[in-house]
């Protein structure tokens, strides 16, 4: 059977039963998203702490194996960025960075700008361009997000995390979750807004 | 408001930062110390497992280790012990039983040696056995007397000149012939020099007694000089020597005579007869009685000489009884 077709609870069956090269899989399957999310997390201003919270977050993992039990509901991913995320939040503690600021600001006037974006499906090459600056832009507005608000966003946007796997994943209430998400996207579409707007219209007159 | 945007989603996955991975050296540790973990929980399985084991026998794990140490020990000594002296034994059973129980009281007092000590011991104790056995003389078994002649070695006389061989003390005090009975009593067997190691009278031999002799160094009493030597002369020179003799074996006085010169003193006198202590002649087991005298004719020689084969032909008679 090909490793693709394994799944992470398998792999990780495997490597409590010793299989070495089961982590392997499992580690690279991760390793990725994984580290982007703990690079988008802790920012710019930490960004020399990335790899050394994302190999905490993996020899957590190891060490933490005999502890494991697959359960309904709460999948490997789950658990790997809980752990990522409690060591991100306690580098960002240690920073004096602010990591509970929920408060946020809706603007409606953005909302209006949101509606001109291209359709999120376009491929086209051209497409590819405005998106790859848009997620440039996207990256500079995450950095204006509190943490807890910008980790919501990535774990639902970016990693696929449900509401009820954040939750886990946060360590928070599932409103309060909801909460984080909403003033998460408000802002980002705010900023996203006021960044592509000039560009959207003057692809719009040419 | 919808909780998912897919324009922040379409942008977040062309973000610049999608290809960004951790180092090559972060990957390394992270999939180094997973191998190391596990292969330190497959040492902590041996370890539980041996922990476990010990929990269970520890206690008796030094004990039965020493008892078995000291079983395999006390058994390697047991065979030591006795594989060997049963070997020799094997090696024993085809000589001589006396050397056998030599090398087993050998074996059983050096009970510590090995087994290639205790075989040269038994060679070496073999040679002194022998060397003992060569200092022994075996005496014949006592017959009863019965009247019968039978042709027998000539009898022995005694000469000065001639080195003895064995004699008891000289004590000349009661000679006499009725002591023979006392020597019949004694009875035959292995008779060592050791026992007989006193100071002993110088006894001359005949050649011939001593060449055939085999005398045995036994020591009897001495003759009575009751008996009368001076009688006993007078009587083998006028009865002869063979009357004397049947008289002598009816009356149960089964002895043999030796003649012993006298030397003349110097103002031509001569001793009175006396006789020298008693030894046994090794083929009848009766005593010889050593008269003393001067002048030896050979009259009296031939009388002497057939009294002793009278006494000898009727010892050989009944002793083939």
């Amino acid at each position: 059977m090909s490793d693709i077709l394994v799944s992470d609870e398998d792999l990780m069956r495997k490597f409590c039963a010793g299989d070495s090269k089961a982590f392997h899989t499992l580690y690279m399957r991760h390793e990725k998203p994984l580290y982007r999310y703990l690079r988008r997390v802790l920012g710019v201003g930490l960004v020399a702490q990335v790899d050394e919270v994302f190999q905490d977050t993996w020899m957590r993992l190891v060490d933490a194996r005999d502890s494991w039990q697959p359960r309904d509901g709460v999948a490997f991913k789950t658990w790997l960025y809980t752990l990522a995320h409690y060591r991100a939040v306690d580098i960002l503690r240690k920073s004096g960075r602010e990591v509970s600021a929920d408060e946020g600001w809706l603007d409606g006037d953005s909302e209006t700008a949101w509606q001109l974006w291209p359709a999120s499906s376009a491929e086209q090459p051209e497409q590819q361009a405005f998106w790859r600056k848009a997620g440039q832009q996207l990256l500079h507005c995450l950095e204006g997000l509190p943490a807890m608000q910008r980790a919501a966003f990535l774990l639902h946007h970016e990693d696929g995390l449900s509401l009820h796997e954040m939750t886990q994943v946060l360590n928070a209430e599932f409103e309060t979750v909801k909460s984080r998400l909403r003033y998460a996207l408000s802002k980002l579409r705010l900023c996203m807004g006021a960044h592509l707007q000039p560009i959207l219209e003057a692809d719009a007159t040419s | 408001m919808s909780l998912q945007d897919q324009h922040l989603q379409q942008a977040i996955k062309h973000a610049p930062d999608r290809e960004l991975t951790p180092s090559n050296a972060t990957r390394k540790e992270v999939l180094a110390y997973a191998d190391n973990a596990l292969k330190q929980t497959r040492e902590t399985w041996l370890t539980r497992l041996f922990n476990i084991w010990r929990e269970w026998f520890g206690a008796s794990w030094h004990i039965t280790g020493i008892g078995s140490a000291l079983a395999t020990v006390l058994v390697v000594v047991i065979f030591w012990h006795e594989m060997p002296d049963d070997s020799m034994r094997k090696v024993a059973a085809s000589g001589d039983k006396t050397e056998v129980s030599e090398s087993a009281e050998i074996s059983a007092v050096d009970g510590v040696t090995s087994s290639v000590d205790k075989r040269v011991i038994t060679e070496a104790n073999v040679e002194k056995i022998l060397q003992k056995k060569s200092t022994q003389v075996i005496a014949p078994r006592k017959e009863t007397p019965s009247l019968s002649v039978v042709p027998q070695a000539p009898a022995p006389i005694l000469k000065e000149s001639q080195a003895p061989v064995a004699a008891a003390p000289a004590e000349a005090s009661t000679p006499g012939l009725q002591d023979n009975a006392v020597v019949q009593s004694v009875p035959a067997g292995i008779i060592s020099l050791s026992e007989t190691a006193q100071p002993l009278p110088k006894v001359a031999l005949d050649k011939s007694l001593t060449s055939s002799a085999k005398l045995d160094a036994r020591v009897s009493k001495p003759i009575s000089p009751k008996d009368g030597v001076a009688d006993l002369l007078v009587e083998i020179n006028s009865d002869g020597g063979v009357v004397t003799a049947n008289k002598d074996i009816q009356a149960l006085k089964l002895r043999l005579l030796a003649l012993d010169e006298q030397s003349i003193q110097a103002n031509g006198a001569c001793l009175p007869p006396s006789q020298h202590p008693v030894v046994l002649d090794i083929t009848t087991g009766y005593n010889i009685e050593t008269l003393r005298v001067c002048n030896v004719s050979t009259s009296l020689l031939n009388e002497v000489e057939a009294y002793n084969q009278t006494m000898r032909n009727w010892h050989a008679k009944h002793e083939n009884k």
